[in-house]
């Protein structure tokens, strides 16, 4: 094989390997149960209804289906990560014990930290968030430590 | 209903509730892309001939990079539905999704540190770590890992209290 179609078919090797991109991974409809098919289905038509806008009054009415609908993917969602993660990186019982610790922890972890950031004032979170969308080596602010957490913002 | 009834009749329901029935969540086939599809299906066939038994260490390792492959895909694509799904579901705004992927990514390279130190640990050490948190019960259970205070805290609290 010459050279230059060596090269064009490494290259086009290279192109097929690369991960490929789809409109966005869900999770297998048939894989909830028939109640939690029930609430997605409702939750899919109010989405429907409101397609153009959800109005705080709508959300209110609808609070109960929209929380419940929530709880359900956030439960699946986290199942299928615990399940698919350590099986796809085989991983043998002590390093399965470590991916729990540390998964576990960063779910407490953030949660605590939400609960900080929902103590911020509105300036504080405008001016961090336009901090954030500088690009680094423009930004210094972003190099406090204390902020990692979310515990304290003294703009 | 006699008493006998309803209370046989109660104690069933208690249990549907308690213990629901468990489906296993799966990932759409249909979202993954064609290439992705091509390849799953190819190590599909290859189970599919082998079944109900797995498929022997030899035709695994003969097509380690395929297997490989198809590992891959299925981590990468459970770790973007949950980095997408997650701040959504539960209604973040945007500085608290960007908080949330932030913690998630710092969990992974927490994670893969301790992995790299296992690895580096020699095989009676590693063991006997197994040992001790299967006698002690922890393999199956959680508990918070102590972290460090940023040094800016400390500085102020020691500032305060002089």
């Amino acid at each position: 094989m010459k050279h230059t179609r060596l090269t064009k078919r490494i290259e086009d090797l290279s192109e097929k390997l690369k991960p490929a991109p789809s409109e966005g991974i869900r999770i297998d409809f048939s894989s909830f149960t028939q109640p939690e098919q029930l609430v997605l289905l409702k939750n899919f038509e109010l989405d429907e209804k409101h397609r153009h806008g959800w109005t705080r009054e709508a959300i209110l009415e609808n609070r109960e289906i929209i929380v419940k609908c929530n709880m359900i993917v956030i439960q699946r969602v986290n199942e299928l990560f615990l399940f698919t993660i350590p099986r796809a990186l085989m991983l043998d019982e002590v390093n399965q014990f470590f991916f729990n610790v540390n998964f576990w922890g960063f779910w407490e972890r953030w949660m605590e930290c939400r609960k900080n950031v929902g103590k911020w004032s509105k300036k504080d979170r405008d001016d961090f968030l336009r901090d954030i969308k500088v690009k680094p080596e423009t930004n210094t602010k972003n190099k406090d430590e204390v902020r990692a957490n979310g515990e304290e913002n003294n703009n | 209903m006699k008493s006998w009834q309803l209370n046989r009749r109660v104690n069933k329901l208690s249990q549907e509730i308690t213990d629901p029935v468990k489906t296993e969540t799966k990932i759409d086939f249909n979202s993954l892309s064609e290439p992705e599809r091509q390849l799953l299906d190819r190590v599909q066939e290859i189970v599919d001939k082998y079944a109900p038994a797995s498929p022997p260490q030899d035709i695994i390792e003969k097509n380690a990079d395929l297997w490989n492959k198809g590992l891959e895909i299925f981590a990468r694509r459970a770790m973007e539905l949950f980095v997408d799904v997650m701040p959504a579901s539960l209604c973040c705004d945007e500085l608290e999704a960007w908080y949330f992927k932030m913690y998630f990514y710092n969990f992974l390279f927490d994670w893969l540190e301790s992995v790299q130190k296992l690895r580096e640990m020699p095989e009676e050490r590693r063991e006997a770590l197994f040992r001790e948190r299967k006698d002690m019960g922890l393999l199956d259970r959680l508990f918070r890992l102590p972290r460090g205070r940023p040094e800016t805290n400390k500085k102020t609290e020691q500032n305060e209290e002089t």
